[in-house]
């Protein structure tokens, strides 16, 4: 998906071949073609620009450091989808062992995967068009596993093949969680859905 | 006919249009009787578009610079924990040294120390003895020259010379007169001349 090859530009590949000899213009294209893709899946993973920035931050670091891991029989993209992937999951637990070490100090139930919006009513949901904040927090909401495969089918746009590739699991387990996340998606989205039609 | 747990299990192929003409057909006929399928199938029609219009959230604009500056930052400071990823940036290898370095350093000073309260002759090797000079005098010798002082033992007359104010140019003293004598410089000239003279008479 994200290799060029329009206009004899170079590919991904052929790019991090380069970097690998030496060539840091080769590395600075590549962050070029991934910094924004990259961040704009680290926040629909974690719903926070900061953190977000951090991660990908810390993944081109990664791919500078250990560009010797890369092997060519895999695309650039699954690769570097998969660091990324790793660090926004691992973010996310360290804040849910951090929410949970908190909540049980006070005896509150952890109620981080419930979906509240308290500031938005009906009305602010104009011609059908879901509120982007109602649907961040659907996601957020959305257990990990399901999460990670929408964001990469639905928001990222990537193909089947490729999120099987990046998460390591069969096409045919990628295709039951997305079809599985959706109607979690649809679960928590209805009563707004709801709404908008009337 | 289908039922809406088959419905619902294709309903992504469904909607991709990935399903096979029959099971198409099969989804078409459930959904037009089943209201509560229908709303499903609506409402994911509707999520789908709505995720793939959400707003992309792009790196800031000094995104670039900041990698820049962390990837000169990790070589220069190298604060990375050990292990397999970090282990070229231990900082072990840098406490060793400098320790290794501080622990020469403090006993150099103490050995330093012990040796400046030794008395000054321990300053010399005993092989090599200090070589008693000569001192600037206040006064001047007759022919101008500077005086100098004499020192414990030293003596004043040599031969019946007056050493204790000698010319610059009994400094002169050659290879063979050092051979000659371990006595100090300005002896020598003036003693060999004096006991020349004397045979001579």
């Amino acid at each position: 998906m994200t290799s060029k090859n329009k206009n004899n530009s170079p590919t991904d590949e052929q790019l991090i071949e380069k970097f690998k000899e030496g060539n840091i213009y080769a590395y600075n294209e590549l962050v070029r073609r991934y910094k924004d893709q990259l961040v704009n899946f680290a926040y629909r993973f974690l719903g926070d620009k900061d953190d977000a920035e951090d991660i990908v931050q810390e993944t081109f670091l990664r791919v500078y450091k250990k560009k010797e891991a890369y092997k060519s029989v895999a695309k650039f993209s699954t690769w570097i989808y998969t660091i990324t992937g790793n660090l926004a999951k691992t973010e996310l637990r360290r804040r849910k062992r951090r929410k949970i070490l908190s909540l049980s100090n006070i005896g509150y139930e952890d109620k981080d995967f419930d979906l509240k919006d308290t500031d938005s009513g009906p009305e602010e949901l104009v011609d059908k068009v879901i509120n982007d904040k109602i649907i961040q927090n659907a996601i957020q909401a959305l257990p990990e596993k399901f999460k990670e495969v929408i964001i990469f089918r639905d928001i990222q746009e990537l193909s089947y093949e490729e999120i099987s590739s990046i998460v390591k699991i069969p096409l045919g387990t990628v295709k039951s969680r997305v079809n599985r996340g959706r109607l979690k998606l649809q679960e928590k989205l209805s009563g707004y859905l709801k709404e908008i039609k009337e | 006919m289908t039922n809406c747990n088959d419905f619902s299990q294709h309903l992504s192929d469904y909607i991709e249009g990935k399903v096979s003409r029959d099971l198409k057909k099969k989804m078409d006929e459930h959904v037009a009787t089943c209201s509560s399928c229908e709303k499903v199938r609506d409402d994911f029609v509707q999520i789908l578009s709505s995720l793939r219009d959400l707003p992309r959230i792009d790196a800031s604009s000094d995104f670039e610079q900041k990698l820049r500056d962390r990837i000169i930052g990790e070589k220069i400071l190298p604060i990375k924990s050990p292990g397999k990823a970090g282990k070229e940036y231990s900082l072990k290898p840098i406490i060793v040294s400098v320790g290794t370095a501080a622990a020469i350093a403090l006993a150099a000073l103490i050995i330093n120390i012990n040796f400046i309260n030794q008395p000054d002759q321990q300053f010399y090797s005993p092989r090599l003895q200090p070589i008693p000079m000569p001192k600037l005098d206040n006064t001047v010798s007759p022919s101008g020259a500077p005086m100098y002082q004499s020192f414990p033992g030293a003596p004043t007359t040599i031969g019946g010379a007056n050493v204790s104010y000698p010319d610059t140019s009994l400094f002169n003293y050659d290879s063979e007169s050092r051979r000659r004598s371990s006595d100090p410089l300005w002896k020598i000239q003036v003693d060999t001349q004096s006991t020349s003279s004397k045979r001579d008479r």
